[in-house]
């Protein structure tokens, strides 16, 4: 059932000469917004006000949202006098459990079990709203309703798919909204913004506030909406093509030593200050052989990450899993090459040391210097990237580094490439500094 | 039959209700008291000397009811958390009425409030092992005892209620009452004082007061790419748990106000009077159904209004909500030192039609840009008499600080007399409209002595100076202010 089919005229009589209808649905109104935790769903409702100062309009809205969580967005010229709910037959005290028992338990005999407190009622059906409205005139006439709900979940996820040659690859990537609101999106305008509400709302209202200020903006790599233009979102699941027509990329061979990773990121301002923290336990030395795929600017902002495998289809058509990875996630939000591992590098290994950490708590700076040393037994010499994660805080800035150029890929990581020679080794060294508020008083 | 005809004939039926309804006055008039403000809970209340906050809702009805002979009259479907001592009668048939003698039957509401009203009747319960019938004598949330069997034969059986029992079948025609009124009413025309009331057919108004309805305002901002140009709706959400419904209410909606009495002394004050709680008359009658809430709009909507970047600055956190029991009386308290720079935000703030500061309540932003809605923010909204503010970030590059000048503290006359100054610098390469926000915080008997700048009330406690700086500019504000209790 479309969601406009939902929407519901209730003909008053007598003291209430309301006489409303609702059109047929058009072809577009609805518009859904889709974070990591929840949805912002802009429901369009049309009506057709017959001569009649008043009307009553009943309208659904997701499974779950209460009166106090929608708000009116755009009303035009209607003006609406009430919005009531309309009580969910949930809401009633469910009816006592016919359970048979064995022992009869008259007399008030107790069987020893504890008395069992009925879970809260959980609503199954969506939500009525009821609207009463007046418009200046009879006609035609449409509102907005806003409302964030937690029943439109989705994943993303990406596959790569190459020939033996190995030089380019083939990404495609897809969507999976599920919906269970309970009532369905005919037309809707889609977005998808990989990143939680309450964090994409802080981000948004501190650079509209810098903006409205003139004060710099964070640097931070910010989610960006990603259209996933007009869908027809029924209940259930339902399927949306990422990257359609998208190019053969560019594939090529490369080694990657990343000893750290993401799992120490931590994505407050101000700096985790424990000096242990990436030197104890003592970073990893294994380099990966990967794969290395330009990304097409373009055609990737705003893609949501997910799970990536690299595929190989063989002469025979067959295809082979090289490996998996993630692609478009926040620690790699901006960079320009994703890559893939496949298999540990052999005679290629690395080490990370710090040589120093300053912890200035007056001033309000923590200074790290780290030593990167990648040693080849390789015959030839190999391009490694060396990628290193800002794991402490995200207000951080480097203050040294020995490469010619660090790369940002995300909030807190950057990739930094040097080329180790035949039977020999490569050293690169840097230093972050991390500040946190106040930086100075 | 055409439109025409459908919305005439409507029109028709409309009139005519409206006319058996005694004219255009509404049948229900309903004051509803918003919940009570922090102010009253903190250290709260009569005990230490605060004030108690109007609570809950004065209910006006008019009813056509039947007065037996002997003068009395049932009045069913009242509220069941009516204020017996609060109900008043206005016999409009005939004005000597009044009340002699009052009842309140509560009605029953929950299932064991039902069943207790059958201790003593024959019921029959239903159960996995068959059906049994006997008097009930008890019943808690638990079980029920029913009495089984008669002379010799008679015991008492105690049940489960929580899966043993199946169904509980109660007499016929045993259907429970909604809570009502029962009065005994007396006539007191000239010359025949205290005879029964007269019978038949008396147009009544009865009111009364009744906990269990409240209201909360939420706000609505949607702004324009720019900034400069916002929709600003207010609406009310009116919770009804009376246990009662009313239909085509006329509404007016009143906020908690302050406190009545703390807030002026002796003398020539220039503090303005306690703030009078606002009251809003909601257009349209509304439908108020037993355990519903209704939102409903609590001023017109403002379309495309003006709207004004403004940063604001507090040198510290507004601390006066601990110090309405007792005052403040330590000049080294926030004195100036160790209070570092302050908090500035940026916000935006528009006009509204009111004469008295928004109700309390939380304000959703969103933006318009390129045809799609973002979500901003969701704070607590900021308004004073005719203006509303809206928080948006925090604002890095303007700071400030405050430090008091003198402080004297008189133990015998009760006063506190204090000078403060709050300087502000703009650090930032555009001009900014600042907003200092300033509290006085120790006691809410104040008074302004003096000042270099003009200051706005925008609260019980707090003072609002505005200042245009220029990139790198500064601003002092210098005021002095006494406390008497």
């Amino acid at each position: 059932m479309v969601m406009r089919a939902l929407v519901v005229v209730l003909a008053v009589a007598a003291c209430h000469p309301k006489v409303a209808r609702v059109t047929p649905p058009p072809g577009a109104g609805d518009e859904l917004t889709l974070y990591r935790d929840r949805a912002l769903v802009r429901q369009r409702i049309e009506v057709d006000i017959p001569p009649a100062d008043r009307a009553t309009v009943t309208v659904k809205v997701a499974i779950g949202v209460d009166l106090d969580d929608v708000v009116v967005l755009d009303r035009g010229e209607l003006i609406i006098s009430e919005l009531r709910a309309v009580k969910a037959p949930e809401q009633a005290p469910p009816p006592a459990k016919p359970v048979a028992h064995d022992v009869e338990d008259e007399g008030g005999e107790s069987d020893g079990e504890e008395p069992v407190t009925p879970p809260p009622v959980t609503p199954t059906t969506p939500t009525e709203l009821t609207f009463v409205v007046a418009g200046p005139h009879a006609g035609h006439f449409t509102l907005s309703l806003g409302y964030v709900t937690e029943r439109i979940k989705w994943d993303a996820a990406y596959t790569m798919t190459t020939t033996p040659v190995r030089d380019h690859v083939s990404v495609r990537g897809a969507i999976a909204i599920r919906n269970t609101t309970g009532i369905a999106f005919a037309h809707a305008r889609a977005f998808v913004i990989d990143i939680e509400l309450g964090s994409w709302r802080g981000r948004l209202a501190d650079q509209f506030g810098a903006a409205l200020a003139g004060t710099p903006a964070s640097s931070t790599p910010v989610a960006q909406p990603r259209a996933l233009g007009t869908i027809a979102l029924g209940t259930g699941e339902t399927r949306v093509e990422l990257l359609p027509g998208d190019p053969p990329r560019k594939l090529h061979s490369v080694l990657v030593y990343d000893p750290i990773g993401t799992k120490l990121d931590h994505g407050g301002s101000a700096p985790i200050r424990d000096t242990a923290l990436g030197v104890i336990p003592a970073a990893a030395s294994r380099v990966t052989e990967s794969f290395e795929v330009a990304r097409n600017q373009d055609t990737s902002t705003g893609l949501p990450g997910g799970p990536v495998r690299l595929l190989e289809r063989r002469a025979d058509g067959s295809l082979a899993v090289l490996g998996e990875t993630r692609l478009f996630d926040a620690a790699t939000r901006v960079a320009d090459k994703d890559t893939v591992a496949i298999g540990t590098a052999a005679g290629v290994t690395g080490k990370r040391e710090r040589r120093e950490l300053t912890l200035d708590e007056d001033g309000k700076r923590l200074v790290e210097e780290f030593m990167v040393s990648v040693t080849s037994t390789r015959a030839t010499p190999v391009e490694v990237v060396v990628r290193e994660h800002l794991y402490r805080g995200q207000n951080w800035t480097l203050a040294y580094r020995s490469a010619l150029e660090a790369d940002k890929e995300g909030p807190q990581q950057i990739a930094m490439r040097m080329t180790v020679p035949a039977h020999g080794t490569q050293k690169l060294l840097y230093v972050v500094v991390y500040t946190w508020e106040p930086a100075t008083k | 039959m055409g439109r025409i005809t459908i919305a005439g004939l409507v029109a028709v039926a409309a009139v005519a209700a409206t006319a058996a309804a005694g004219g255009n006055s509404p049948r229900t008039r309903i004051t509803v008291w918003s919940a009570a403000g922090p102010t009253s809970q903190v250290y709260g209340g009569l005990s230490y000397g605060g004030y108690a906050p109007t609570t809950g809702a004065l209910i006006s009805e008019r009813r056509d009811v039947e007065v037996i002979t002997g003068g009395e009259v049932r009045i069913p479907g009242v509220a069941a958390t009516v204020d017996a001592a609060s109900v008043q009668l206005r016999d409009l048939t005939d004005p000597s009425t009044t009340i002699i003698e009052q009842r309140f039957d509560a009605g029953a509401s929950t299932p064991t409030e039902i069943l207790h009203r059958h201790v003593g009747a024959q019921i029959t319960v239903v159960t996995a092992k068959g059906e049994q019938t006997g008097v009930l004598r008890s019943v808690d949330e638990q079980v029920l005892v029913l009495e089984l069997g008669t002379g010799d034969q008679r015991r008492l059986a105690v049940m489960r209620r929580d899966g043993y029992i199946q169904d509980v079948r109660l007499p016929a025609g045993s259907g429970v009452d909604k809570p009502a009124l029962i009065w005994r009413l007396a006539s007191n025309k000239p010359g025949k004082p205290g005879k029964p009331g007269l019978p038949g057919k008396h147009d009544i108004e009865v009111s009364y007061r009744a906990d269990g309805m409240t209201w909360t305002a939420d706000y609505l901002a949607v702004l324009d790419d720019t900034g400069t140009s916002v929709d600003f709706s207010a609406w009310a959400t009116v919770k009804n748990t009376t246990g009662a419904a009313f239909d085509g209410a006329e509404l007016t909606l009143v906020t908690a106000g302050s406190a009545p009495a703390a807030t002026t002394f002796g003398g020539p004050s220039k503090t303005p009077p306690p703030a009078a709680p606002a009251r809003y008359a909601i257009a349209a009658p509304v439908h108020l159904g037993s355990g519903q809430s209704v939102q409903v709009e609590l001023i017109p909507t403002k379309q495309g209004s003006k709207a004004r970047s403004v940063v604001t600055y507090e040198a510290m956190p507004d601390p006066s909500l601990g110090f309405q029991a007792y005052p403040n009386t330590d000049c080294n308290q926030f004195n100036g030192v160790g209070m570092g720079n302050g908090r500035a935000e940026v916000a935006v703030e528009l006009d509204v039609p009111t004469k008295d500061a928004l109700p309390d309540g939380k304000v959703r932003l969103f933006r318009r840009k390129a045809d799609r809605l973002e979500v901003l923010s969701e704070e607590a909204l900021r308004s004073s008499a005719g203006l509303a503010r809206i928080r948006i970030a925090p604002h890095t590059e303007i700071t400030g600080e405050r430090r008091a000048v003198s402080c004297n503290y008189d133990e015998r006359a009760h006063t506190i007399t204090e000078k403060l100054e709050v300087k502000v610098e703009n650090k930032s390469k555009r001009p900014a409209d600042i907003v200092i926000r300033e509290f006085v915080w120790r006691w809410p008997a104040w008074r302004l002595d003096g000042e270099d700048t003009k200051s706005q009330r925008a609260g019980a406690q707090t003072l609002e100076y505005r200042a245009k700086l220029g990139p790198g500019g500064k601003k002092i504000v210098t005021y002095s202010v006494s406390y008497t209790w």
